[in-house]
């Protein structure tokens, strides 16, 4: 878990770097698809990611119903 | 020989007796006995003397009628008007009363009233003197007859209610003129036992003769100076004896003596079941509340703040793609402006716009003409309008413009 958490942080950055640079800079058609594909793929990789995280903290509280 | 079916013989001796005129309304002195009130409101009795007894009912309306309702008792001397009845069910004769005149009081009861007066003002029935029972006596002393019901009636009940009560009998007469002293003695004998916690004295129904010993003074005396409780049993429940009222506790048969006294060791195990579980009871809610505790301790400090956690880290994400998107058309949207401006800047080349204007274009043989020396004169040109074409042919040619 630790592990998927520290890469998350890591697509998380690259996917606001992203923004950022479409935000400020003007980019060729082809550059802007490219980057636009890539941000894409990080947003559903990171939300997979806090997905599984999610599914794994519930689980855990589900397994802390104490005394039952 | 002729023989009878019952059935017969009962109807003849019914019938005969009802033929009877001496029989119908007659006129019959003697001391009531085994006197009974049935819940219907009906009495039945005997009535006796010293050699014979006959049973008699009395009903609830002609009680009521005769105002006799309460005012009879054992052992008074009665005259009665009654008729004959033949009961052929049961083969039995019994008299039925149609009116009631309470007379003399017997001997007996004289002396049973005298005496009770006396005792009564001596205290031996004051409710001061009576002791309470042992909650759970051990040893039970029974002052009774070996042979009588009494005995096994006692013991039957006791051992369904408690098998671990023991029972010491003092064997005793209990009816006739010498049952008194007896009793009297019998009861001294289980005070002394050393074993003995609890006294029960008594005996089965009978008639009040029969139950008369325990109308005893020695008997009475001897309840009374007992020191140790004593219960006592006799007869049934509509007799009462002297004994009765001096004893600590009186049981209306012996039976229910037996229930006064032992005590039932299945109360015993209830109530200890109930104590056990009273104890789950606790044990088990403790647990539940400090697992509930723990569980919200948990709740709130652990599963709530990490879901919230994670709730906020997939807002921001979501928040990252809306800008990606925005940026993105953002991007698309100055690409698409820039082409606009290329169009327009193009449209306005477009060369249909000056024939709007009036300009025309001119060919010969699709050549352009752009000067008068392309043509000749009867050529035939083709002018293009913005409309449509005009077929025409060259007349004249000048290389100055004329005005008109």
């Amino acid at each position: 878990m630790a592990n998927t958490l520290k890469n998350y942080e890591k697509k998380y950055a690259a996917l606001e770097e992203i923004v950022k640079n479409l935000d400020e800079n003007e980019l060729s058609i082809s550059d802007l698809l490219a980057q636009y594909k890539k941000g894409l793929t990080l947003v559903k990789e990171c939300s997979l990611m806090l997905q599984s995280v999610e599914t794994e903290v519930k689980q855990i509280i589900d397994e802390v119903r104490i005394g039952e | 020989m002729d023989v009878f079916s019952v059935t017969r013989l009962c109807g003849l001796v019914k019938r005969t007796l009802e033929r009877e005129y001496l029989l119908k309304n007659c006129y019959v002195g003697g001391t009531i006995s085994n006197l009974k009130r049935h819940s219907t409101g009906h009495y039945y009795f005997s009535i006796k003397d010293d050699d014979a007894s006959i049973d008699v009912a009395l009903w609830s309306s002609t009680a009521q009628k005769k105002g006799l309702v309460g005012a009879l008792e054992n052992g008074l001397f009665v005259t009665m008007r009654a008729t004959i009845n033949f009961y052929e069910k049961t083969g039995r004769l019994s008299l039925i009363c149609n009116d009631l005149e309470i007379g003399q009081k017997s001997p007996y009861q004289l002396a049973y009233e005298a005496l009770k007066k006396e005792l009564t003002a001596l205290g031996y029935f004051d409710e001061a003197h009576k002791k309470p029972l042992p909650e759970m006596p051990t040893c039970i002393g029974l002052v009774t007859s070996e042979s009588g019901a009494v005995l096994h009636d006692i013991l039957h009940v006791a051992k369904q209610r408690n098998p671990f009560v023991t029972f010491k009998l003092f064997p005793v007469q209990v009816q006739g003129e010498k049952a008194g002293p007896i009793i009297s003695k019998g009861i001294k004998a289980a005070d002394a036992d050393k074993e003995v916690e609890l006294i029960i004295v008594g005996r089965g129904g009978g008639s009040m003769e029969d139950l008369w010993c325990f109308n005893d003074r020695q008997v009475v005396e001897a309840v009374y100076h007992c020191q140790k409780p004593i219960v006592s049993a006799v007869g049934h429940e509509t007799d009462y004896t002297l004994c009765d009222f001096a004893a600590d506790a009186r049981g209306a048969t012996p039976s229910h003596a037996a229930e006064l006294t032992v005590f039932p060791v299945a109360y015993l195990l209830r109530r200890l079941e109930e104590k056990q579980e009273y104890l789950h009871y606790v044990m088990n809610r403790t647990l539940e509340v400090k697992k509930q505790e723990l569980q919200a301790l948990f709740n709130r400090k652990l599963g709530i703040p990490a879901l919230t956690l994670i709730h906020k880290e997939r807002s921001k994400l979501d928040e990252c793609m809306h800008n990606l998107g925005h940026s993105s058309k953002a991007q698309i949207q100055k690409q698409e402006n820039k082409l606009a401006l290329l169009a327009q800047q193009l449209e306005l080349l477009n060369p249909l716009h000056l024939l709007v204007k009036g300009y025309s274009k001119v060919e010969v043989e699709g050549r352009s003409i752009r000067s008068v020396k392309d043509v000749a004169t009867g050529d035939t040109l083709v002018i293009t309008l913005q409309d449509g074409q005009i077929g025409a042919t060259v007349e004249d040619i000048s290389n100055s413009f004329k005005s008109k």
